[in-house]
């Protein structure tokens, strides 16, 4: 019955939102936009729904509307409307203080990345999943998925630890 | 015959890294990261990288939720019959993470997520239902905490029928918070024992005697935003629940089974 459908994915989507909003934060860079990509990502959704074929996927194809609305933003706007200095700022004041020399640099060397990079980063670290949840999720071969992962973590690796030399320098 | 170790490669590494390589080639991993110690060191540092990515956005998903989204996700939908949703806003969003923890541990039992096997998720489905309800509680997550380590491996053993043993992962960098009794499905009793790290995030380890007397390999199950490692070891099913990933769960999965064994 479609109202009992609605119903459901109302909640399942309720039950969603915050991951889904740290999720296309972290992807986008910043609190801002994101919230506006996940408001059109709801109202994709809602009225989509009867392409979910699959209900117990309904995160992956949630993430799989944000990211094409994310990339279709891009095309259109280019930059963001908050910096990237400003979001590491935000989160690095949001954590431990112990924590936030370490979180600035890592939301900045993120930022650097390519989107497809910073996206599998955080599919697999962020959001946990497997590497065939996300070859599903982006629709690539699982061997695509693990080469693009290597690279990715590679890429940062050397991004931060060519922040750790700056931050070295800076001391001495 | 030539090494196998010789010929681990860049996606094996990150394979073995993320807990998704099988036995046989892990093996290969480990001797080739024995000889290679470097390489070892790369990989801790992606450990480091993937803690740090997960500790900097974490927070973005305990904001206080933008209104104009609960506003999109309530105020419509013609279809559905406008009842108890069209909360106060605030109210609404204050409820988000106790509705969250309440849709996930209702999840399969509702029609348009259920899963395509039910059989392993009612342990899984119990064991991150108990987690969410209690690993977020400040003042009373356990009954018996872990000053009383003792008593409590006595009396959940005893109450559970079943030799119990608290395993130790202070290694992990995670310390025993204590552990509570549960009821679990035909009034068998199932028992929680919680641990955190030093930033306070929890895992929690449920355990339940089972009827059969196997032994299955870890697998690994997802609810909502929890990850679980699932096993069973004679008598005893065991669910190591927390909200990390994946690669990260199973190193603990792996510590606690070491534990339990040694």
């Amino acid at each position: 019955m479609p109202g009992e459908r609605a119903d459901g994915l109302t909640r399942a989507l309720l039950a969603q939102l915050p991951g889904l909003r740290r999720y296309a934060a972290a992807l986008a860079g910043n609190a801002a936009d994101a919230d506006d990509l996940v408001q059109d990502c709801i109202e994709r959704a809602l009225a989509r729904q009867d392409t979910l074929r699959q209900p117990e996927s309904l995160g992956r194809w949630l993430k799989v509307i944000l990211h094409n609305l994310y990339v279709t933003a891009l095309r259109r706007r280019g930059a963001p409307s908050v910096s990237i200095e400003e979001f590491a700022e935000d989160l690095a004041l949001s954590a431990p203080p112990e924590d936030r020399d370490r979180i600035r640099d890592l939301v900045r060397a993120m930022g650097a990345l390519s989107t497809e990079h910073r996206q599998i980063l955080l599919l697999i670290s962020l959001e946990g999943m497997s590497y065939r949840e996300i070859a599903e999720t982006l629709d690539i071969p699982i061997g695509t998925v693990m080469s693009r992962l290597a690279r990715a973590r590679e890429r940062l690796r050397s991004a931060l630890e060519g922040a750790e030399d700056r931050a070295v320098r800076r001391i001495k | 015959m030539t090494d196998p170790a010789e010929h681990v490669t860049e996606a094996e590494l990150h394979a073995y890294f993320d807990g998704e390589i099988d036995a046989e080639r892990r093996r290969a991993v480990v001797a080739h990261l024995a000889a290679h110690p470097e390489e070892a060191l790369r990989l801790e540092s992606y450990r480091a990288q993937d803690m740090l990515i997960r500790r900097a956005y974490r927070t973005l998903a305990e904001r206080p939720m933008a209104p104009r989204l609960l506003r999109v996700l309530l105020g419509q939908g013609a279809m559905r019959p406008q009842r108890r949703w069209l909360w106060p806003a605030a109210v609404v969003a204050a409820g988000l993470l106790l509705f969250a923890a309440g849709t996930t541990s209702g999840w399969y039992g509702h029609a348009l997520l259920a899963p395509p096997d039910p059989r392993p998720h009612t342990l899984v489905a119990d064991a991150a239902a108990a987690h969410l309800v209690y690993a977020v509680e400040v003042r009373h997550p356990v009954e018996v905490p872990a000053s009383e380590q003792d008593h409590l491996a006595t009396w959940l053993g005893r109450r559970l029928e079943v030799p119990l043993r608290v395993p130790d992962l202070d290694d992990s960098g995670y310390e025993l918070v204590g552990g509570r009794l549960l009821p679990a499905a035909q009034g068998q009793p199932a028992a929680q024992l919680m641990y955190q790290d030093v930033g306070g995030r929890r895992v929690t380890l449920y355990v339940r005697a089972t009827a059969g007397d196997q032994q299955t390999a870890f697998r690994f199950a997802r609810e909502g935003d929890l990850s679980a490692f699932y096993w069973e070891d004679g008598d005893v099913a065991w669910v190591l629940v927390g909200d990390l990933p994946r690669a990260q769960l199973l190193e603990l999965a792996n510590r606690v089974y070491a534990a339990l064994q040694g």
